[in-house]
């Protein structure tokens, strides 16, 4: 009996990534078909290291739109820890106290969006809203807008090569930062799914009320979920600074909007209460292989926007047609 | 006699259930035709049918004489028939005229709509149903029974010939069915076919020209009124008399041993200086009108309402519930009066409702969730609650009334609570599973736990209560024993006092 319930609740929970899935496959073929370049192996690694910085904060978005709620700060966020970490390590400071400011500063954000929105009574898209331009805005301010970039001429600390190995460097083969994006989906996916706190983020989204009547601390549940993604921007921008060994004040400005767009592809609904971290990986994925493969085609970047635009509401028109005639 | 509907050998199939079998029976035009039957025996699926918002499988309908093929809401609408959900569906930050002429706006040319004339004519909508809702009144300042009335005005659109209203009083006072009861009698004057349901039978009999059953689906025929006892429509209904049904509690123990006492508990505006106590081994009733404060004393207790004065003893110790989780750690628990808003998630299935309460008791110390724990617990409560369902994996929304309430319950029996508040724990429930519901919380009762039962049903309070809280316009008026326990008393003590 048992068994098969647990059989049960794979395929319960399977049905909407099984149509995202067949999504990315078609496109996969098509690509394949269309470009000779697509299926050779650098061309898919140089995929996936795309798609990577983008991925660790969908995790993070994921968790926060099951929630019911929104971010629009990470891309700013992700620029601000970026700043923190680099201004740090070019004025003498070391390199692991770059790193843990920056992961601070993320952490920082992430928990005052969630405050000001429970405790605040504030709307999450306003929060975040304000948010964005406070993050962007600040490290503006502290950067005075010039360019950082690392080098053996602006870093006195030790240790600078491993720092930029870590954004540029390979095992076998494959990015180091797609190695931590995969690490973040599977650790993401283990807290979202055999956690209580993963659990709570699905009551919370699915009925605020019934949530609070249940004895659930909501206001704690949606604070976890924006302080966490706070923390992947935040490691998303020390491996965008290490990758490119620069980064400016504008870094990560509309990042927002991919990942979100990545989100939604993968099915979760804006409503809250439903989304896997698993979708939202396709999702991701996605999103890296059409933007690689419209460029392969030779196709306008500006087309490539149309494309992805397009991709965006037919994703969700598909998962609401579906549902409702189901219903 | 002129049949205005004839439903010919209708069935409605959903996935995994057979919602409608062959159901056959016509309304005649003019009279009030009451469709009663358990929760889940399709009345509201044939209604929906009927108003265009299924299709039904195979079988045929004839409206008029003529066959009809009813596709969607706005083409029953606009053959006459008009349906009153039961789940008010107002826009609340809209008026009462703009909610009565939502969709069909009176227009003067180049869009521009004429709000004036639309006061105008809900005023004498309003009129025609004697009240005098202002129809610049925004909905959300409405009462229930008010909305309800709105919703009514909206059906009754010129050509209205059929008006069905599905199960319009589950939310209302004795006093406010009443006024709905004077509006049906002069709709039927006026022509109009009326089909009502309900799951007060003793309406029903006040009312209804004739009634029809369904069980499971099945019809099980049609009665004049003046033909069929209430014991016999009971009996059809459930396939159970009655008294097997609402048995009288037994009230079997001695009420002396205080577990929760409350001491001059205040929250302006919804109670003042409540003072009383709660025992082991008790259910303890609280009846009021709507409107007396039952609800927000409930809320109160369970640490939903902060802006309380007064306190409370548990064992001796006194406590405060300044939230929902700080009440479940004192060993509260509370089934809430509004299901669908604040009960179930509507994006779980039965198993993941059933769990969403315990929490730590079944997690580690990283907050993983152990699911071996968590299946057994459920698997548990389904049997023992008698919850019927296809497996815990099914949506909660596919279950009926009564079974959603069992599962509610069994999310609040896992938290092992020793204080139960249940707030119209069997609204919108069918008799069968009420009595089932009633037999569980008096086992419960048995088995050592406190029960506070606020109900609006007279019959419930009396049936299932060892002692009785009147409450009125905020105030507790009187407490009541034994022989005390009665209908007259009661209502006495409710009204006037």
């Amino acid at each position: 009996m048992v068994k098969s319930f647990k059989v049960l609740i794979k395929i319960g929970n399977s049905t909407r990534e099984i149509g995202v899935f067949a999504a990315l496959v078609l496109l996969v073929i098509f690509f394949s078909i269309t470009s000779p370049y697509f299926l050779k192996v650098n061309n898919l690694l140089n995929i996936i290291r795309q798609i990577s910085l983008l991925g660790i904060i969908s995790m993070g978005m994921t968790m926060v739109i099951v929630s019911g709620e929104i971010d629009l700060s990470v891309g700013a966020v992700y620029g601000a820890a970026a700043i923190v970490c680099g201004m740090i390590i070019t004025n003498g400071g070391p390199i692991w106290l770059g790193i843990v400011s920056a992961l601070l500063t993320g952490f920082f954000f992430g928990a005052l969006n969630g405050v000001l929105s429970t405790y605040g009574r504030i709307p999450a898209l306003i929060v975040t809203l304000g948010m964005m331009n406070i993050a962007r805005g600040s490290v503006l301010v502290l950067s005075g807008a010039r360019v950082i970039s690392l080098s053996s001429r602006t870093v006195s600390a030790e240790g600078l090569d491993s720092f930029l190995f870590l954004g540029q460097g390979k095992i076998f083969q494959i990015p180091i930062i797609s190695i931590i994006f995969i690490l973040t989906v599977i650790i993401a996916n283990i807290i979202y799914s055999k956690t209580l706190l993963g659990f709570r983020m699905r009551a919370v989204g699915g009925n605020k009320s019934a949530a609070r009547a249940a004895g659930i601390n909501q206001k704690f549940i949606k604070i976890a979920a924006f302080s966490l993604t706070g923390l992947l921007c935040a490691i998303g921008g020390i491996l965008n600074l290490s990758s490119l060994a620069n980064v400016q004040g504008t870094t990560g400005s509309g990042l927002e909007l991919d990942v979100i767009s990545a989100v939604i592809i993968g099915g979760t609904s804006l409503n809250g209460g439903e989304g896997t971290i698993l979708g939202t990986f396709i999702g991701v994925l996605i999103m890296g292989v059409l933007k690689n493969g419209i460029i392969l085609l030779g196709v306008s970047p500006f087309l490539q926007m149309l494309i992805i635009g397009i991709v965006i509401i037919a994703a969700v028109a598909i998962d609401m047609w579906s549902r409702s005639k189901s219903e | 006699m002129i049949p205005i509907i004839e439903f010919n050998h209708i069935t409605k199939l959903f996935p995994g259930v057979n919602a409608l079998v062959d159901v056959s029976f016509s309304v005649v035009k003019g009279e009030i035709h009451a469709l009663v039957g358990e929760n889940g025996a399709g009345k509201s699926t044939l209604m929906n049918i009927l108003g265009g918002l299924y299709s039904q499988t195979t079988g045929r309908m004839k409206f008029c004489g003529k066959e009809v093929v009813i596709n969607n809401e706005l083409a029953a609408i606009n053959m006459g028939i008009g349906i009153v959900y039961q789940e008010l569906k107002l826009c609340p930050n809209l008026t009462v005229a703009e909610n009565i002429f939502l969709g069909r706006e009176i227009k003067e040319g180049m869009g521009k709509v004429n709000w004036k004339k639309m006061n105008v004519e809900s005023r004498s909508a309003m009129l025609a149903l004697n009240t005098e809702i202002a129809p610049e009144t925004f909905v959300k300042n409405l009462s229930i029974a008010e909305q309800q009335i709105v919703e009514i005005a909206r059906s009754i659109t010129k050509n209205i010939k059929v008006l069905i209203l599905d199960e319009p009083t589950s939310a209302l006072t004795l006093k406010e069915s009443e006024s709905l009861f004077t509006i049906m009698k002069e709709l039927q004057q006026k022509g109009v076919t009326i089909i009502y349901i309900s799951h007060r039978l003793e309406e029903i009999m006040d009312l209804c020209d004739r009634v029809s059953i369904l069980r499971d689906g099945k019809y099980q025929g049609t009665f004049v009124r003046e033909e069929i006892t209430l014991k016999k429509l009971v009996k059809i209904i459930a396939g159970k008399e009655l008294i097997d049904v609402l048995g009288h509690s037994y009230r079997k123990y001695e009420l002396n041993k205080p577990l929760l006492i409350i001491k001059n508990l205040s929250s302006p505006g919804l109670f003042k200086n409540l003072n009383f106590t709660l025992n082991k081994n008790e259910i303890l009733g609280v009846y009021g009108v709507q409107g007396a404060g039952r609800t927000e004393l409930l809320e109160a207790i369970f640490g939903l309402n902060n802006k309380i004065t007064g306190y409370m003893e548990l064992n001796g110790k006194r406590i405060t519930n300044r939230s929902p989780s700080e009440a479940i750690n004192n060993g509260f628990a509370m089934v809430p009066e509004d299901r669908r808003r604040v009960g179930i998630f509507p994006n779980f299935n039965i198993f993941e409702n059933i769990i969403v309460s315990i929490g730590k008791d079944v997690s580690n110390l990283l907050g993983f969730v152990n699911n071996c724990k968590t299946l057994d617990i459920s698997n548990k409560y389904k049997t023992e609650l008698g919850i019927k369902m296809k497996d815990l994996f099914q949506n909660i929304q596919n279950l009926s009334g009564g079974n959603q309430q069992k599962v509610i319950i069994s999310r609040w029996l896992a938290t092992s609570p020793k204080i139960f508040l249940v707030d119209e724990l069997t609204r919108g429930v069918d008799v069968g599973a009420k009595a089932e519901i009633f037999k569980i919380l008096r086992k419960l009762r048995d088995d050592g736990l406190s029960i506070i039962l606020v109900s609006s049903e007279l019959t419930e309070i009396i049936s299932e209560s060892d002692r009785v809280l009147v409450m009125r316009n905020g105030s507790l008026v009187a407490e009541l024993n034994g022989q005390e326990i009665n209908k007259d008393k009661i209502i006495y003590h409710a009204l006037c006092g």
